[in-house]
């Protein structure tokens, strides 16, 4: 199998302030121990460039005003009042010079991620620096000004015609690819994430199921705080698997958040590596049996970005490839690091299962998830299935 | 001995002929048209355009035509195939510019082209030999008044 890992090192220039969570140094230590690790190479699991994204891609989401906004806040003299309106300028997506090239250059690793794994260059590609899935149509959120998933999706849509599933493991609810495909049919997203009731974007409920032509097809799993493995990738099964037999896609698009894990800041989850490793595993095979094996990945949030991150999404790259990673991270990688970590670096790839005390509520955040599962079971599947409302 | 061309295939010959098409890969765009210059990509040499829209020149809803179009990829995902997305243009229509998607399919002989294209209801495919100069290959028997995969 080809796969095709996207990076550049200008993808570092998407950077807010340096005190902002949304640090484009986690870049460079995930590449950094995925070369490391040999797990990218001159073969079949290649590094390959990004593009930067036209206006005319853009454009086919997001609105001309906001575009033209962005452009002003990138100016060198920008204040942060000119974005206001359009969500620029925040406490969590400030301005900075150069934000647009930055942006576009992010979706562009996605749009050469997408036309690789459609034109069967690849089966699998990974855009590491992509994965922004807060930015709507006319608005920028969550750290996210263009939303590379939705302009993927929709240049695959409108390339080769293909049924597209989104799945989203992100912490926090895929909102901006949500609300953008909303009322269409061709484009299912699935989207498992702390509640909302806890935590940004304060969305991603069983109820929000699409609208219009659309309905039936936006999945939301809202997992409570504390959620461990088990609980979660119990629920992303039963659902990613019943959907997409229902659905049948030809191509997913996985968007790879790692801010589930526990050391991460900005969740209130208990997840550990194992949950990204399994997730991948699971979406591999639900690719393998619909989609040709096809999957277009991007990053996305994780915040933990010494201890968590380099590590989950080594993980991630080594699951979409199918090669074996070795489970001790070499010493000649934590001694290049170690140095600027403010935190000891862990020895393993891994986390050990039983390094975790497990949660004082498990048993009943676990039965919560499962009721939650259960509930957008019976409100989605009958209408992906196409039964109508009535069962 | 003379070719009878009906003139509806006639028609057809001009639209072909005054059509541009763009193969989009990953690293640019390439605008071709019928025996005019020589594309030297190696990615795309040599490779065929095809269409599953409107079958028999039968206009087709966009739903419908969609749907064609999904269900070409899926056929054409196959080992060793790949599938470079393509926009066919013209402006020889009455009711003003057309455009139609298809692909550029390399991996794949060109018989075995010809014959998908004709199960499709195609009436040809374009093709980029060696030469990287784009013809016509017949897929509908007896268009033009050609057999199935002759070139045109």
């Amino acid at each position: 199998m080809k796969t095709a890992l996207v990076w550049d090192p200008s993808f570092g220039h998407y950077r807010f302030r340096a005190d902002h969570p949304f640090n484009p140094k986690r870049l460079e230590l995930t590449i950094s121990l995925i070369e490391t690790l040999g797990l990218v190479g001159d073969g079949d699991n290649r590094l390959v460039a990004p593009r930067i994204a036209t206006d005319e891609e853009i454009l086919r989401v997001h609105d001309p005003e906001f575009v033209r906004a962005v452009k002003r806040v990138s100016r060198d003299d920008a204040s942060e009042q000119d974005g206001c309106e359009w969500g620029l300028g925040s406490l969590d997506t400030p301005i900075f010079p150069g934000m647009h090239d930055a942006a576009a250059a992010v979706v562009g690793g996605t749009l050469k991620a997408a036309e690789m794994v459609m034109a069967g260059e690849v089966t699998r590609a990974f855009a590491i620096a992509g994965g922004l899935h807060h930015a709507h149509r006319n608005r920028a959120a969550g750290f996210c000004v263009y939303n590379d998933l939705a302009i993927a999706i929709d240049w695959v849509r409108s390339n080769y015609g293909a049924r597209v599933m989104y799945i989203d493991y992100d912490a926090h609810h895929g909102d901006g690819v949500q609300e953008i495909f909303y009322d269409n049919p061709e484009v299912l997203t699935f989207s498992i994430h702390e509640s909302g009731r806890y935590l940004f974007p304060s969305t991603g409920f069983v109820d929000e199921l699409g609208e219009g032509d659309g309905y039936g097809y936006s999945l939301n799993l809202p997992m409570d705080p504390q959620t461990e493995d088990d609980s979660w990738l119990y629920c992303y099964r039963e659902i990613l698997e019943e959907a997409a037999d229902a659905f049948r896609p030809d191509v997913i698009v996985l968007q790879n958040g790692c801010d589930a894990h526990l050391l991460d800041p900005l969740s209130h989850l208990r997840g550990s590596t194992r949950l990204v490793e399994e997730t991948v595993r699971i979406t591999n095979s639900v690719a393998d049996k619909h989609c040709g094996g096809r999957i277009i990945a991007t990053g996305g949030g994780g915040y933990a970005i010494w201890r968590v991150v380099p590590r989950a999404w080594t993980l991630v790259w080594a699951g979409l490839t199918e090669q074996g990673a070795a489970n001790a991270i070499p010493y000649s990688w934590l001694e290049r690091w170690q140095g600027e970590s403010p935190y000891l670096l862990p020895p393993l790839l891994r986390d050990e299962q039983d390094s975790v005390r497990a949660a004082p509520r498990k048993r009943d955040v676990e039965a919560v998830n499962r009721q939650t599962m259960e509930d957008l079971r019976r409100r989605a599947m009958p209408l992906l299935r196409g039964w109508g409302m009535e069962f | 001995m003379t070719t009878f061309v009906s003139s509806a295939d006639a028609e057809l010959l001009t639209a072909y002929r005054a059509t541009t098409w763009t193969i989009k890969t990953p690293s640019a765009a390439r605008r071709i048209r019928l025996g005019s210059g020589a594309l030297s990509d190696p990615l795309l040499l040599p490779s065929g355009i095809i269409t599953a829209y409107n079958p028999s020149s039968v206009a087709l809803r966009p739903a419908e035509n969609e749907a064609l179009h999904r269900r070409l990829f899926n056929e054409l995902s196959r080992p060793g195939v790949t599938m470079y997305p393509t926009l066919a243009s013209g402006a020889t229509d009455p009711g003003g510019e057309w455009d139609e998607p298809g692909f550029a399919v390399t991996g794949l002989d060109r018989a075995g082209l010809v014959q998908v294209a004709s199960d499709y209801g195609q009436n040809a495919i374009v093709w980029l030999g060696g030469s990287g100069t784009a013809r016509l290959i017949v897929t509908r028997q007896g268009f033009c008044g050609r057999a199935q995969g002759e070139f045109l």
